[in-house]
């Protein structure tokens, strides 16, 4: 974070993190890419014993009433250890928001407390084999049975499933209905015809617990489900943006990292008898790499505070694209250049470079893909623009034949 | 350029890796190298060091037969499987350097497969910088002895001779004090040190190597002493064109995968590939492919014809194998979430190209290579 931006109560806040950072071991970050360990809780666990979780909710629940705005503080710290751990940080930021936002106060204390005591793991799962990017297209189905759901289907690629206690789950209520209004949100915990199993095989991302689902008939308490019977929708419009946030700040820890090990590196290794950051195809691409990193936090922080501030959604939802989008290429692209200024050694478990690598390549494509990114941010920028958010002056007429209207010709 | 025969080897090559190299590609990835019977395998069939004349166990086939079998093990995934490095960027070391003694108790032996090959010039202090090397080699009595360490050598933990570039002169400037030396992995003194865990080839071994007081025979020198630099320059140019052909196949392999992948998977009802931005993305990515082909085809011809084509095969080595990257991150990003997955062959693709860029000379220093030709450097 910009240390000069910080208020003294994000100052000591980041130093708290600072502090759970350097708790860590090693052996877990090693652990958990090797797939030793294939979920981090006990790190969960000291995150809540430490207050750290789900900073923004309510203080009677276990939160902190903090905002946006300090809680990527914390999750661009913790991102330095690439996706899987920071993954495992913010999840009961993500699933805390829906209980939050929509649980009613049984639920609240039921779900949320635990899971921001660190008591309780959480995930969500929206992907199904069949498509992510087309979420309406949902086809897990959610039966009414008297006082109970029988959910079926299969959901895909759900970071933290290996372990989760509970789930997030969007399942289709009303199949007649047109897509976006017959889906449900539930909790639905672990049991007997709740099948998880964990993948293997992944990129990176290792270790985080990232699983598939397979609902067999599985019963749910109606009291499970969140927000209002085929409502799903609005859970799911208000869950991109802690999805989204928390991906977009994480990706400045990963990329900062990166560029950290590579700016070392690049003033003690020499070639050609100097450092090699003497070279400006080694110091420009430092320079590239910083630069992006400090526009995507940038990005990130104003998307922060336009949630925080509770600005028009339409323009929270465009700022949280782009940061998403934007926060993540770059640091893709930094820790690429970061391997490239390392050399041989960079593409070598000797340096953490190539699992940041690894890990950032999922970046791009979880919580939305970047393309979906963009289809968002053009149509709420053109609702904006069409709906008459222009500059103060008519930019248009600053033109030497701008007054010729007959020369404007759109059809 | 291709002829008939060519399209015929090509055909049986394919036939060769389909039975005997493609169902075993996740072992040895598995496993961190490729057995030696695969390498006999492919010297038994005639698949190693074709180029050779026939008195040393080759087929003295073109250059073209060597782009085919780099090109079908590259399309095959399997990359890793560094025959190209054996057959065309070793042994032409041997062949052109060597005396009749050397060809004649080697070369059959490499093509047969019994002699695997490696070359080590990179030191965990020199890279880039060749010049700078430490590793040092001098004659007492009849024998070199050498001291130092090599570090990132392909094939390294299986290789049965090395040609290890040594400083044999320290009072010249360094480019003129370094000797090429065949060491065979019996020497006393030369120990492998580990192999080394990588982003990608997993199945290649790439190895430290380690020389204490280890003694070769004074005859196992490469051509004339103090001659290495100027070897490796020329031999480098082979090297380049060999890399920028496997990332070049590479890409070619990746786009069609995807291709079909993003005509097969549908979104909001609708194929992929079909929303303009993918339709696009295919379409730069196409061209590109094509772009660099052209190129790199043109390039062939001419270092078939023995012409110096040491700038266009920097020009090939830095931009083809940066396409390749570029074709590889599109095309995870294509996949969605199953580019995320192993299972999926474009994601070792992935991480198989991302050292393209970095070695054979990373693509600075092929540029620096470019800048001299222009005036610049
Ligand atoms: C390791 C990992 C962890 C994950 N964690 C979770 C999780 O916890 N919970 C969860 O629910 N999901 C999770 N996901 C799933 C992830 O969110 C999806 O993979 C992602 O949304 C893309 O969906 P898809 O893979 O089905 O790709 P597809 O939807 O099939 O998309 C394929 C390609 O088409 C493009 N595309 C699709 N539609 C359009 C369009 N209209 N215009 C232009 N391009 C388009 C996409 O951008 C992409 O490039 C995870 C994925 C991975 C790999
Ligand atoms: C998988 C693998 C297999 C390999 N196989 C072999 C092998 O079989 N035999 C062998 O001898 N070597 C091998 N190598 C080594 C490889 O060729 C070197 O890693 C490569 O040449 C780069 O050298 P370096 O790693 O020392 O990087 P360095 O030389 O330290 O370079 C670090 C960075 O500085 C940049 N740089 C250096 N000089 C300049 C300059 N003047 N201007 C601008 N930028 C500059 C480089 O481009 C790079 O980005 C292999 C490497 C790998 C990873």
């Amino acid at each position: 974070m910009f240390e000069f931006m910080l208020n003294e109560n994000q100052k000591f806040l980041l130093k708290e993190v600072q502090d759970f950072v350097k708790w860590v071991p090693k052996s877990l970050v090693l652990d958990m890419d090797s797939e030793h360990v294939t979920y981090p809780r006990q790190f969960v666990e000291e995150a809540g014993a430490r207050n750290l979780l789900g900073l923004r909710f309510p203080k009677k629940y276990g939160g902190r009433e903090l905002k946006w705005e300090d809680e990527i503080i914390a999750i661009e710290e913790i991102g330095i250890f690439g996706t899987a751990l920071a993954c495992a940080y913010v999840m009961p930021s993500i699933v805390g928001e829906a209980i939050n936002v929509f649980g009613t106060e049984e639920q609240k204390e039921k779900w949320l407390v635990p899971l921001i005591k660190g008591e309780k793991i959480a995930a969500e799962a929206l992907t199904e084999p069949r498509g992510g990017s087309d979420f309406f297209g949902t086809t897990t189905s959610a039966r009414k049975e008297g006082n109970e759901y029988v959910l079926r289907g299969q959901k895909r690629f759900v970071v933290g499933a290996a372990e989760a206690d509970f789930f997030l789950v969007y399942a289709r209520t009303d199949p007649k209905a047109p897509p976006h209004k017959g889906i449900s949100a539930f909790i639905v915990e672990r049991g007997p015809n709740v099948e998880v199993e964990y993948l293997y095989g992944l990129l990176g991302t290792r270790g985080g617990g990232t699983g598939r689902l397979v609902f067999k008939d599985a019963r749910v308490p109606a009291e499970n489900l969140i927000g209002k019977e085929n409502g799903a929708a609005e859970v799911f419009y208000q869950m991109m943006i802690p999805e989204r946030l928390t991906s977009a700040a994480g990706a400045i820890g990963m990329g900062k990292a990166a560029l950290e090990i590579a700016a070392k590196y690049s003033d003690r290794r020499k070639a050609f008898g100097e450092k090699i950051r003497r070279f400006q195809g080694v110091n420009f691409k430092v320079a590239d790499s910083i630069t992006l990193l400090d526009a995507a936090r940038g990005l990130v922080y104003a998307a922060a505070r336009s949630v925080d501030s509770s600005d028009e959604p339409s323009r929270s939802r465009r700022l949280v694209s782009e940061a998403k989008k934007f926060a993540t290429d770059a640091a893709w692209e930094v820790i690429n250049h970061s391997m490239q200024i390392l050399g041989g050694i960079g593409y070598t478990n000797i340096f953490p470079i190539e699992r940041l690598l690894r890990d950032a390549r999922l970046i791009m494509i979880w919580t939305g893909t970047n393309e979906i990114m963009n289809l968002i941010i053009q149509h709420e920028f053109y609702k904006e623009i069409l709906g008459g958010a222009l500059s103060a002056r008519d930019v248009e007429a600053d033109a030497p034949e701008a007054d010729k209207s007959d020369e404007k010709v759109y059809e | 350029m291709y002829k008939e025969e060519h399209n015929i080897f090509r055909e049986a090559f394919r036939k060769f890796l389909a039975t005997h190299v493609i169902p075993h590609i996740d072992e040895w990835e598995e496993k961190g190298e490729v057995p030696r019977d695969a390498w006999m395998k492919m010297g038994q069939a005639g698949f190693l060091c074709p180029w050779l004349p026939e008195k040393y166990g080759g087929s003295e086939a073109d250059f073209l037969y060597s782009v085919i079998i780099a090109e079908e093990l590259a399309k095959s995934g399997a990359v890793s499987f560094m025959v190209p490095l054996h057959s065309d960027i070793v042994a032409p070391y041997i062949f052109r350097l060597g005396t009749e003694r050397q060809k004649v108790a080697w070369l059959p032996r490499c093509a047969r497969g019994e002699i695997i090959l490696a070359i080590a010039m990179t030191e965990p202090g020199a890279g880039s910088d060749l010049a700078a090397i430490r590793t040092t080699a001098t004659l007492q009595g009849n024998k070199w002895i050498i001291n130092g360490q090599k570090t990132f050598i392909s094939n390294g933990a299986t290789a049965d001779l090395i040609v290890v570039a040594c400083k044999t002169d320290k009072s010249v400037p360094a480019h003129k004090g370094i000797s090429l030396i065949c060491v065979e992995s019996n020497s006393p003194g030369f120990r492998r040190g580990k192999k080394l865990k990588k982003m990608g080839l997993h199945a290649q071994d790439t190895a430290e190597l380690f020389f204490e007081d280890c003694r070769v025979p004074e005859e196992n020198i490469l051509g004339e002493p103090n001659k290495g630099f100027y070897y490796m320059m020329e031999h480098l140019q082979q090297e380049r064109i060999i890399a920028a052909v496997t990332a070049q196949a590479m890409a070619e392999r990746m786009f069609e995968i995807t291709l079909n992948y993003c005509k097969e998977r549908a979104a909001f009802g609708q194929m992929i590939g079909k929303f303009q931005h993918n339709t696009f993305k295919l379409v730069d990515m196409a061209t590109e492919i094509e772009l660099g082909k052209t190129f790199l085809e043109k390039l062939v011809r001419k270092h078939m014809e023995g012409k110096d084509v040491a700038v266009e095969a920097s020009m090939a080595k830095s931009w083809i194998c940066e396409m390749a990257n570029r074709v590889a991150y599109r095309c995870v990003q294509l996949h969605g979430g199953y580019g995320y997955m192993e299972e999926y062959p474009i994601c070792r693709f992935y991480r198989d190209v991302r050292v393209f860029p970095i070695f054979a000379g990373t693509t600075e220093i092929m540029k620096l290579i470019i800048a001299k030709h222009l005036g610049l450097a």
